[in-house]
């Protein structure tokens, strides 16, 4: 008898083998989230199938689904007890009658063959019951029983196999060839034995095998972003989540309280108030009995919507390239700035009041708004920047202390021609003395007139140039940052190195007093442009023009031959030894001369650093300046 | 009579090729179309768990789910109490505004009934939505078979954009009639067609017929 029993529990098993060689490795079981708390399932037979030449004698009937009940247990290692306490008369889905009972139905099921209705509490499987109806899909089924199913029929076994897996807590599977795949197939004998699949759901939920946890995961957020501050619904879809007492929910690494959320079925919790967390991406993490699951920037939380006070300076070039400061509130560090529709340059966010940035050059000028977008939300300034296209500008220097003949050039930028220009800049005069004010060798050169008046006791110097006093050429192209005059001044030794001069463009001072404008070629219009002002640098060294050799501020050919009468005629004094020596070689002589001859007349090599602006000498040689 | 079970019970579990054991009849779509007495689209704003008797077998919690229809694929000429229409002149059909369906199992305070070949449904979800009559009342055609979620994603994007500018997604599955995610709009033609293919004869005639069982 033992032995026959070994024999006939042998072959099932070879079966599973064969099963399992067969199957995908893949695991895909779900669980329906919950299970009975202590593996002992009982249940009750209501042998009523009334066909009983098809589906077997009451007797049969009560084997066939017994077995079907114990090939839980007999095929798995799980800690699993189905135990049949008998025959009953109770059919149906009576959840208060305490009995968990296996019945017929003679009601048509719609599409459903059977169907199996769990109830509990909690994580609490706490009563089944399991229904094989006599008509689906508008057709008898014929239940079939000990015999070999003929075609066609319903295997009473099979089916009551598949709805005991629910009944301990199993959802359906993606593997077909499993017990707990959810539609029906016509797959011979694997019907009876348990696949890998359906054992590692089994065992996992009644005795945890080692790597038989179910591909446990969170697959999506709904909505995907929401409030910084949170407090708002959220569903979080995924498989398998189970009613662990220690289950915890994380967002943004930030653990969510109990009472926040509810996991509604295996596949979805229910957040009812988000947690708060700094803007931006956020991971989703569940931890569980099933271990860690994570979906990395699961989550995106969204800054409240800005709110825009100010942007400072209110105006600026069209050349763009001054820092701006934009101040307001609720600035996310993904907060995009653009002025007049253009991003912001090279923007830092401060805080979440302050974004800094660089402007950004625009064709034209004009009056536009300032926008903040972050996150789907947009704060708009209005009419809060002027681009300015008539701009005149101090250019940042440097000089040797003490120095002198430091050239800082006045820049004009202008949309239109223009036929005149007057300004007048004030310095501290302990820090700068104005030697003059050049316009050889620039374009400006070629004015009627052109006029300075420097006043080095109170610190203002005042200039003005007409390009024609008659006709409308020669003008002042428009251009962007076109040099018009070169401010030759003259460093204090009382400074420091890195202290800074500033020289302002400031209107109506100096005596006569002066304004800034531009007179525009076209109908003689006089405009303010917008002023800007510079600084000198003081720097440790001296600074030079490289092949300026005369130290007028320009390379030019009497340059050459002022290097040439030195060399050649002794007729000269060299002030400054490194601007002679063009090339940079670390001697002075007649190569030096031709470089600038060459450089100016056959389009020979340049001069080496500094130039083509003035500047410290980059190489280390015996010459001074 | 212990023992003689023991020989029993494996020498059942012995014989041979048993057909089909699965919960639900497979469907595909053109049975799920043509079985559904309506189709749409919509999103549920509400779901509410009560007791109730199913098909006669006893008290069950059943769900009620209310679907804002979008978009109706099928409709039927029947008056049926868990439809809303809007206004429409007098004699004229409204529109679908409104359909509750069911479910078997929810949720009533701390107690809790589930069936695996329900669907379930969630506040807030968009939804595609085979339904026919079941229980005297509405219910998904083929159980789970018949509710699809709709997505709006990118092609290889996991979020949604700002801009909804997204395409329309059926989620699809492996177990389902729908086996791959679709679009939408390309479902809402496959529908169409097998609806339209309904009306020419010789189709059909029983529609159990190739059917898995």
């Amino acid at each position: 008898m033992r032995g026959s029993h070994r024999a006939a529990l042998i072959l099932p098993l070879i079966l599973g083998l064969a099963g399992a060689i067969h199957s995908p490795a893949a695991r895909a079981f779900e669980t329906l989230g919950m299970s009975w708390r202590t593996g002992r399932v009982n249940y009750r037979i209501n042998p009523n199938f009334p066909d009983q030449d098809l589906s077997g004698t009451r007797e049969q009937q009560v084997e066939l689904i017994s077995c079907s009940a114990e090939s839980w247990r007999e095929q798995s290692v799980a800690d699993l007890r189905f135990v049949y306490l008998g025959t009953t008369t109770a059919t149906g889905l009576n959840d208060n009658d305490g009995i968990n009972t296996v019945s017929w139905s003679d009601q048509a099921g719609g599409d459903a063959l059977a169907v199996t209705l769990i109830s509990g509490v909690g994580s609490r499987i706490e009563g089944f019951d399991m229904v094989l109806f006599s008509e689906s899909l508008g057709t008898a089924n014929e239940w079939s029983g000990p015999q070999d199913p003929p075609s066609g029929t319903m295997d009473i076994r099979g089916i009551a196999a598949h709805e005991f897996g629910h009944a301990i807590g199993l959802d359906h599977s993606d593997i077909r060839t499993s017990t707990m795949y959810a539609a029906a197939l016509n797959r011979g004998q694997h019907l009876r034995t348990l696949h890998e699949d359906d054992l590692a759901g089994v065992e996992f939920l009644y005795d945890t095998r080692a790597g038989a946890s179910p591909a446990a995961s969170i697959l999506e957020v709904e909505p995907n972003s929401g409030p910084a501050a949170g407090r708002n619904e959220v569903l979080i879809r995924g498989r398998n989540f189970t009613w662990d007492q220690n289950s915890t929910l994380y967002a943004g690494g930030r653990r969510l309280s109990s009472s926040a959320w509810t996991i509604e079925d295996c596949c979805l919790i229910r957040v009812h108030r988000m947690i708060s967390g700094n803007a931006g991406a956020a991971d989703i993490r569940l931890t569980s009995e099933l271990g860690d699951v994570v979906l990395e920037d699961g989550y995106r939380y969204l800054s409240p919507a800005p709110e825009l006070a100010a942007i400072s300076p209110g105006e600026g070039p069209v050349t763009g390239g001054i820092p701006v400061t934009v101040t307001g509130e609720n600035f996310s560090s993904a907060a995009e700035v653009r002025i007049g529709g253009v991003e912001l340059e090279d923007p830092v966010w401060i805080d979440s009041r302050m974004i800094r940035g660089s402007l950004p050059r625009r064709r034209s000028g004009g009056i536009f708004d300032v926008t903040v977008a972050q996150d789907g939300t947009l704060a708009r300034l209005q009419d809060a920047f002027n681009y300015r296209s008539k701009v005149l500008r101090v250019a940042e220097s440097e000089g040797p202390i003490g120095g002198n003949r430091i050239p800082v050039d006045i820049l004009c930028t202008s949309d239109e021609a223009l036929t005149g220009v007057s300004f007048a800049v004030s310095y501290e005069t302990s820090e700068l003395t104005m030697n003059e004010v050049s316009t050889e060798n620039l374009l400006t050169n070629e004015a009627s007139f052109a006029a300075a008046n420097i006043d080095n006791e109170s610190g203002i110097t005042t200039f003005g140039i007409v390009m024609s006093l008659t006709d409308t050429t020669p003008s002042i192209p428009a251009a962007e940052e076109l040099v018009i005059a070169r401010l030759l001044v003259s460093m204090s030794a009382e400074l420091s190195v890195g202290d800074s001069a500033r020289v302002e463009l400031t209107s109506g001072i100096g005596s006569p007093p002066v304004e800034l404008e531009y007179t525009t070629v076209a109908k003689g219009r006089v405009v303010s442009p917008l002023a800007m002002h510079g600084q000198v640098t003081a720097l440790a060294g001296a600074t030079f023009l490289r092949g300026d050799s005369d130290q007028n501020g320009t390379i030019q050919l009497t340059d050459a031959v002022f290097l040439l009468d030195y060399l050649f005629r002794g007729g000269r004094v060299l002030s400054c030894e490194d601007a002679a020596d063009s090339n940079d070689d670390g001697r002075i002589d007649i190569s030096d001369g031709i470089l600038i001859l060459r450089f100016l007349f056959s389009g020979g090599d340049r001069p080496r650093m500094p130039f083509p602006r003035a500047g410290m000498d980059p190489t280390d040689d015996d010459l001074g300046c | 009579m212990k023992k003689h079970r023991l020989i029993f019970i494996p020498a059942l579990c012995l014989l041979a090729s048993i057909e089909g054991r699965a919960a639900v009849v497979e469907l595909d779509l053109e049975k799920l179309t043509q079985r559904s007495s309506h189709i749409f689209c919509g999103e549920v704003i509400a779901t509410e768990s009560e007791w109730g008797d199913f098909l006669g077998l006893g008290r069950a919690m059943i769900t009620k789910v209310r679907i804002k229809v979008s978009e109706v694929w099928k409709d039927s000429e029947e008056k049926r109490p868990e439809i809303t229409r809007k206004a429409k002149s007098p004699g004229a059909r409204g529109e679908i505004a409104e359909i509750t369906i069911r479910y078997l199992g929810g949720r009533i305070g701390e107690r809790w009934q589930r069936c695996a070949a329900s669907p379930t449904f969630s506040r807030g979800e968009k939804v595609l939505v085979f339904a026919s009559e079941l229980n005297n009342s509405l219910w998904t055609t083929g159980w789970f078979q018949g509710k699809y979620r709709l997505e709006r994603k990118r092609p290889g994007q996991g979020l949604s954009r700002a801009d909804g500018d997204d395409k329309l997604l059926v989620r699809g599955s492996q177990q389902l009639p729908v086996k791959k995610h679709l679009e939408v709009e390309a479902l809402r033609l496959m529908v169409r067609k097998l609806l339209l293919e309904r009306r020419s004869p010789g189709r059909g005639a029983r529609e159990r017929e190739g059917a898995d069982r």
